[in-house]
């Protein structure tokens, strides 16, 4: 018998072998967010800024570096103040003619622009606009969940 | 030491310093569920963008994670259908306001539009095919002809539309000139490779149309041909693939009013039916703003 800890649905038997029924299962992975945190973004008018973000330990003091890429879920507002979050990844903006809905977009044609390293992640924002805007993205680090 | 709940993955020990091993540590969160939603767009023949929603019931933005069902599995959005119709370029996103989450699929093309350039020209001023010209140089009136190849419509294929869009490459004269011309069809299944192609059978559909001078090179005449194409993909030796061609013949335009095109005009047209996408939505109690 192996040894471990099951946490159910409400309703759900603690011996069942759905893995969906369970909230936590020992057996398998978890989403466990290591950090989260709204970022605001200032482009000039016409304009692209790169915003990097390094990973910290718990304790928020020293910079960590992780032996493999995390995970990283992005939502933008990417027209500030409208309350629309689009969600990542954004590989639709990297074509300017069909993302055109919004006074900002991303840059993700290329690694440079937007991507996940082992100790930061970094995202680039382009201002289509004639005036400077500062728009807010939200991010979470799954840092037990491995791209590579 | 700081009291904590941690439980690690079997065979990895709790104080690892590896956080893959963890599945559960108090000292982190994990998205709580809120919700598991299917829903289902459908994309209907001419479409460019096209919204669904739903409310999530939060009263705040939520994070969420948005899929497309495929044939095969599933896909992550934002994404591309890559090419699903000839020459368009499909995205669908995702996106959360603090009542619903809205799903987006924009088209660069209108759904079921295809476009075809034309593989042949003719023109009556020298009769070759080099180009198409409609109109008069001076009071001398000038005929054209433009062919399609691989024409994939079939004889049951009801149409939303179907034009030729001429691109101006030269033009004689200017606004509000203007050059006229009786357009048809040609009446055949699978109309040959021009050399003068003037006097091939003509369908019955016809149209009489009248344009003033375009004012820049570069600048479209769009004709709407959807009688004559009915008429020939009803005949009964028309397959899908076949070429089709129209003959435009000058007549009563303005003295120095016509248009010189080649083979960069385009026939497009729209192909009636539906595409149904279904969706995956799982919404998180986590809130994003």
């Amino acid at each position: 018998m192996t040894i471990g800890i099951k946490v159910s649905l409400p309703g759900k038997d603690i011996s069942s072998t759905n893995p969906q029924d369970f909230i936590l299962h020992s057996q398998y992975g978890s989403a466990v967010i290591y950090k989260e945190a709204e970022v605001s973004v200032t482009i000039a008018a016409g304009g692209t800024t790169k915003s990097t973000v390094y990973y910290y330990d718990y304790e928020g003091v020293n910079q960590v570096t992780f032996p493999y890429i995390p995970i990283v879920y992005i939502m933008a507002e990417l027209n500030a103040g409208s309350g629309k979050w689009y969600s990542s990844p954004f590989t639709f903006t990297q074509f300017l003619d069909i993302d055109a809905l919004e006074e900002t977009g991303i840059l993700s044609a290329y690694a440079a622009d937007t991507a996940i390293e082992n100790n930061r992640f970094y995202i680039t924002f382009y201002n289509r606009t004639g005036v400077s805007k500062t728009i807010k993205y939200h991010y979470y680090i799954f840092a037990n969940l491995a791209v590579v | 030491m700081t009291s904590g709940i941690k439980v690690s993955r079997p065979g990895t020990s709790v104080n690892t310093d590896d956080l893959r091993d963890l599945i559960l540590h108090s000292n982190y969160s994990m998205f709580k569920y809120h919700s598991d939603t299917s829903p289902t767009m459908t994309v209907n023949a001419g479409d460019t963008v096209k919204t669904i929603s739903f409310a999530h019931g939060l009263s705040y933005i939520p994070a969420f994670i948005s899929y497309m069902k495929t044939g095969t599995g599933i896909m992550m959005l934002p994404n591309r259908r890559s090419y699903y119709f000839v020459g368009a370029d499909e995205h669908i996103f995702s996106y959360a306001d603090a009542t619903n989450i809205y799903i987006t699929w924009r088209s660069s093309i209108p759904y079921n539009e295809q476009i075809i350039y034309a593989s042949d020209v003719w023109n009556t001023y020298s009769n070759d095919n080099w180009y198409l010209e409609i109109g008069r140089e001076g009071g001398s009136g000038y005929s054209g002809a433009i062919r399609f190849s691989g024409v994939n419509i079939s004889s049951g294929d009801s149409l939303s539309y179907a034009k030729i869009q001429l691109v101006t490459n030269w033009k004689w004269g200017s606004e509000p000139s203007y050059f006229r011309w009786l357009n048809y069809g040609i009446d055949e299944d699978n109309t040959s490779s021009f050399n003068d192609p003037m006097g091939r059978p003509r369908t019955d559909a016809t149209s009489t149309q009248t344009r003033t001078v375009p004012v820049n090179i570069g600048d479209t005449v769009e004709i709407d041909v959807l009688s004559m194409v009915n008429e020939i993909k009803s005949r009964g030796g028309w397959s899908s693939g076949n070429a089709m061609g129209f003959l435009m013949l000058e007549q009563d335009s303005n003295n120095d009013a016509a248009i010189v095109a080649g083979t960069d005009s385009y026939f497009k047209f729209i192909k009636s039916g539906s595409l149904t996408m279904n969706f995956r939505v799982i919404v998180f109690k986590d809130k994003i703003a």
